[in-house]
C-alpha cells in the first residue's frame, strides 16, 4: 500500500490552495468591479431615459401647448372654460330680447350641476359643469323662439344647450294669428356648460 | 536535466543529460563515504526525477509460451512463472513478444529478473530517504531492443556485442527484432592481452548456445554488431573477416555517438554513454521497479498536475477577472458617453422649460378641455328647431291639421314620456310597463316630440279625420326620419279595447264638433 507523504506534496498543495484564493479574489474583484460598473450603468441608463423622457414629454408639451393654448385662452376670456359667468349669461338674455322685443321673457337660473349626456366620456383632469336655466317666453310666432336661440349663441361664446322646450298655442286654431298679441307661449330649459380643470 | 543512474551492479554512476549532451557523470563507490555522497547528492536536486539503467550480470532471461490470456488469468500464470524461474527476486518483469496460434493461441514472453536484488538494496534505502522521484528501474538489454531496429540488419537473428565496464562483455541476442537473451561475461583482456580473440571466442560460444537451444539454425548467418572503442576497432576488424557463420559490423563507440549527435565531453572507450542517452530519451519507462519505490514518481508526477492545476486556476482566475475587467471598462466607457448624452438633453429641456409659458394649467389639461369643448360642441349642442322643421314638413302636407302644442326634449331613454321623466345622471328606477306595439326602448341620445293638435273646421266627418291621422302616421313612418312615431290620440277612439260614447241627437249638430290628434316622435342623435 503506497502511503500518501503529504509533506511531499505540501509545496504543490500550498500553490494550489493560493493559486486557488488568488484566483478567486482576483474573479471575484473582477466580476464584483463589473457589478458595480453595471449598476453604474444601468442608473445612468435610467437617468438618460428619465432625462430623455422629460425632454420628449416637453416637446410633445411644447407642440401641443401650440396647438391648444390659443383655444383654451379664448374659452378661458369667454367665460365656457373657468367660473361660471351668470351675470354676463343674464346680459346675453336681455341684449338679445332688446332686438327680438319678445312680450314676456322671464328666466329662472337653477343651481349648477353635473352635466351628463349619453357617450361623454371625460378625462380625470376635467369637470364638465351645467346650469339649467328655465325660460317662460310669450311669444308672436314660433321663429321667435329660435331667433332668441340664436341671437344668445351669438351674443355670447358660453355653450348651452336646450334640454326641453314646449310651445302652446294661446288662441283656438281656426283663428288666425294677431300681430299685437302674445299667440304662444313658451316654456323651455335651457343649460349653460361650463368646463374647468380639475 | 534529465538525470540517470546508471548501475553495473558494483559503482553508482549520476549522469545528468541536457538533451543530446552529456552534462556531467558523477561516480560513487559502494562504501559508506560513497554512500554518503550519493545521498547528498540526491538530496542536491530533491523533487527532481530519476531513472536507474541497470547492467548487471545478475539478470537472467527467460523465453516461455503461456496460453493467451488476459486479466487476472495471465498475472496468475506470469505469477506463477516468475515464481519458477526468479524464486528470490522481487524484480522481475515481463514482456510480451508474440501470439502465435497452433493448436491453441499462445503468448510468447520474455521473463526477465535480477537474481540477487542485494545488489540494488543500499541505493534504493537511499533514494527512497532522500524522497527522489523514481520514474523506473531500466533493463539495459531490454531497452537496447529498440537501438537494434535502427542497426537495420538483414539477418533474422542479431548479437549486440558491447562493452560498459573494462571487466564485462555484453552479448545481447535478438531473433526478429525482439530480445531473446542476454549475456555479461568477464572479460580480462580489455587493457591488456587479445581482446579481439577474446571476443570472438565469447560469440561463438553464443552461437553454439543459440544453435543449441534451436535460437538459430546451424548454418544460419547470424549478424554481430560490435560497438567498441577505437583502440580495439582495427584487430576486431581483422579478425572478424576468417568467421564463415557471422557478418560482422564493428562501430567505433565515439563515431557512433557522433553518429547519433550525441555530445559526450571526453573520448569514450565504452558504450554507457550511448545506453544512458537511450534511457534519456523515454518518457517513463520501467522494468522492476516496485510501485512502492516509485511512489515519490507518483508524488512527483501528482505535484506537476497539481502545479498544472494551480496555473489552469490562475489563468481562468485571471481570464474571468480580465473579462470582467474589460466588460467593466466598457460600461464606465458607456457611462462616460451615456451622462455627455444625458447632460445634453438635461441642457435642452432646462432651456426649453425656462422659454415655456407658466401655466396654472398642464398642457395636457389644456388638450382634454379643447377636445372636450370640441366634442360637446359637435355632439352634445342640441334645440327644437330641427326637428320641429322636420315635424311642420310632415304636417303641412294635411292642410286641415293645424298644430296647438309641441312639447320637445332631449332623453337618454327612447321611451321617456316627458321631460321630467329623464334622468341623465343615474339610469331609472324600476322598469316601465312594455308596451309590444310600441318599438322597444333604447338607451341612446334622443329628441322626443309630443305633438298635440286638431282639425281645422271639423264637419263630424270622422272617417275622414281618423283616414288622415293614419295617412301622417304613414308619411312620418315612411320617411325614414325617425325612431319610432307613434299616434297618442285620435278624433275617435273606435279601439274594441275602449270605451265610445257621443251624441248623435238631432241637436247635437247644432254644437260646434272638434277632431282632436297627438302624437309623438322619436329621433335619434348620433354621438359618435
Amino acid at each position: 500500500m503506497n502511503r500518501v507523504d503529504w509533506f511531499y506534496l505540501r509545496r504543490p498543495l500550498i500553490i494550489l490552495a493560493v493559486a486557488a484564493i488568488v484566483s478567486s479574489a482576483v474573479a471575484v474583484l473582477g466580476y464584483e468591479y463589473e457589478k458595480v460598473q453595471r449598476e453604474d450603468y444601468q442608473v445612468a441608463m435610467s437617468t438618460l431615459r428619465t432625462t430623455h423622457q422629460l425632454y420628449s414629454n416637453i416637446i410633445n408639451d411644447i407642440d401641443l401647448l401650440d396647438q391648444y393654448r390659443n383655444l383654451y385662452s379664448e374659452y378661458k376670456s369667454s367665460g365656457l372654460v373657468g367660473e361660471e359667468r351668470r351675470l354676463s349669461w343674464i346680459e346675453s338674455l336681455g341684449s338679445t330680447n332688446e332686438v327680438l322685443r319678445l312680450p314676456t321673457l322671464t328666466y329662472n337660473l337653477n343651481p349648477q350641476e353635473e352635466f351628463a349626456r349619453p357617450g361623454l366620456k371625460v378625462q380625470r383632469d376635467v369637470l364638465v359643469k351645467s346650469s339649467p336655466m328655465d325660460l317662460s317666453i310669450g311669444m308672436l310666432h314660433e321663429e321667435d323662439l329660435f331667433a332668441l336661440l340664436e341671437g344668445l349663441r351669438l351674443s355670447i361664446q358660453n355653450l348651452f344647450t336646450v334640454d326641453q322646450c314646449s310651445i302652446v298655442r294661446q288662441s283656438p286654431v281656426n283663428r288666425s294669428l294677431e300681430t299685437k298679441k302674445l299667440n304662444l307661449r313658451s316654456q323651455c330649459t335651457i343649460r349653460w356648460v361650463t368646463i374647468d380643470a380639475m | 536535466m534529465k538525470r540517470v543512474l546508471y548501475f553495473t551492479g558494483y559503482r553508482m554512476v549520476a549522469q545528468e543529460w541536457s538533451g543530446h549532451r552529456l552534462v556531467s557523470s558523477v561516480y560513487f563507490e559502494p562504501d559508506d563515504q560513497g554512500l554518503d555522497l550519493f545521498s547528498s547528492y540526491l538530496r542536491s536536486f530533491r523533487n527532481e526525477p530519476v531513472r536507474m539503467l541497470v547492467d548487471l550480470i545478475e539478470e537472467e532471461f527467460r523465453q516461455v509460451r503461456v496460453p493467451l490470456l488476459r486479466g487476472s488469468d495471465r498475472q496468475a500464470i506470469l505469477n506463477r512463472n516468475f515464481v519458477k524461474y526468479f524464486r528470490t527476486s522481487e524484480y522481475r518483469f515481463a514482456i510480451s513478444q508474440s501470439v502465435e496460434k497452433k493448436n491453441r493461441k499462445e503468448e510468447k514472453l520474455l521473463l526477465i529478473g535480477l537474481t540477487n536484488q542485494y545488489l540494488l538494496e543500499p541505493w534504493l534505502k537511499l533514494i527512497e530517504e532522500t524522497r527522489t522521484p523514481l520514474s523506473g528501474i531500466i533493463s539495459l538489454p531490454l531497452l537496447s531492443e529498440d537501438y537494434v531496429k535502427e542497426l537495420r540488419s538483414e539477418h533474422r537473428a542479431i548479437i549486440l556485442v558491447s562493452q560498459q565496464v573494462p571487466s564485462n562483455l555484453r552479448q545481447s541476442v535478438f531473433v526478429d527484432g525482439k530480445l531473446v537473451l542476454s549475456r555479461l561475461v568477464p572479460i580480462a583482456s580489455f587493457y591488456q592481452g587479445d581482446y579481439a580473440s577474446d571476443v570472438l571466442r565469447d560469440i561463438e560460444s553464443t552461437q553454439r548456445y543459440l544453435i543449441s537451444q534451436r535460437f538459430v539454425e546451424r548454418s544460419e548467418t547470424v549478424g554481430v554488431h560490435i560497438l567498441t572503442d577505437k583502440r580495439h576497432f582495427e584487430k576486431l576488424e581483422r579478425h572478424s573477416d576468417q568467421g564463415t557463420y557471422f557478418d560482422f559490423k564493428i562501430y567505433e563507440i565515439n563515431e557512433l555517438l557522433e553518429r547519433e549527435k550525441i555530445g559526450v565531453p571526453d573520448e569514450q572507450d565504452f558504450s554507457s554513454g550511448l545506453y544512458c542517452y537511450l534511457a534519456t530519451k523515454k518518457l517513463t519507462l520501467n522494468h522492476y521497479a516496485k510501485p512502492a519505490e516509485r511512489r515519490y514518481f507518483t508524488h512527483y508526477r501528482t505535484g506537476l498536475a497539481l502545479r498544472a492545476f494551480s496555473i489552469a486556476l490562475l489563468a481562468v482566475g485571471f481570464g474571468m477577472a480580465v473579462t470582467s475587467g474589460v466588460k467593466g471598462w466598457l460600461y464606465q466607457d458607456t457611462i462616460v458617453e451615456t451622462t455627455l448624452v444625458e447632460q445634453k438633453y438635461k441642457a435642452k429641456y432646462n432651456q426649453l422649460s425656462e422659454n415655456r409659458i407658466d401655466s396654472t394649467t398642464s398642457t395636457t389639461s389644456m388638450q382634454h378641455i379643447v377636445q372636450t369643448v370640441d366634442t360637446i360642441k359637435k355632439r352634445y349642442l342640441r334645440d327644437p328647431e330641427e326637428m320641429m322643421v322636420l315635424i311642420s314638413n310632415d304636417v303641412s302636407i294635411f292642410r286641415d291639421i293645424r298644430v296647438k302644442k309641441v312639447e320637445w326634449f332631449v332623453s337618454n331613454q327612447s321611451d321617456s314620456e316627458n321631460a321630467r321623466d329623464v334622468s341623465w345622471g343615474k339610469p331609472r328606477k324600476g322598469r316601465r310597463k312594455v308596451d309590444k306595439n310600441k318599438p322597444k326602448p333604447k338607451k341612446g341620445y334622443f329628441e322626443i316630440a309630443n305633438v298635440e293638435g286638431e282639425f281645422l273646421n271639423f264637419d263630424g266627418n270622422y272617417r275622414y279625420a281618423l283616414s288622415a291621422v293614419d295617412d301622417l302616421e304613414n308619411t312620418m313612418v315612411e320617411s325614414g326620419k325617425y325612431y319610432s312615431v307613434e299616434i297618442t290620440k285620435r278624433p275617435l277612439d273606435i279601439e274594441s279595447d275602449n270605451q265610445l260614447s257621443g251624441n248623435v241627437g238631432a241637436g247635437a249638430s247644432s254644437r260646434q264638433l272638434i277632431a282632436e290628434l297627438g302624437f309623438r316622435v322619436v329621433r335619434e342623435v348620433p354621438t359618435k
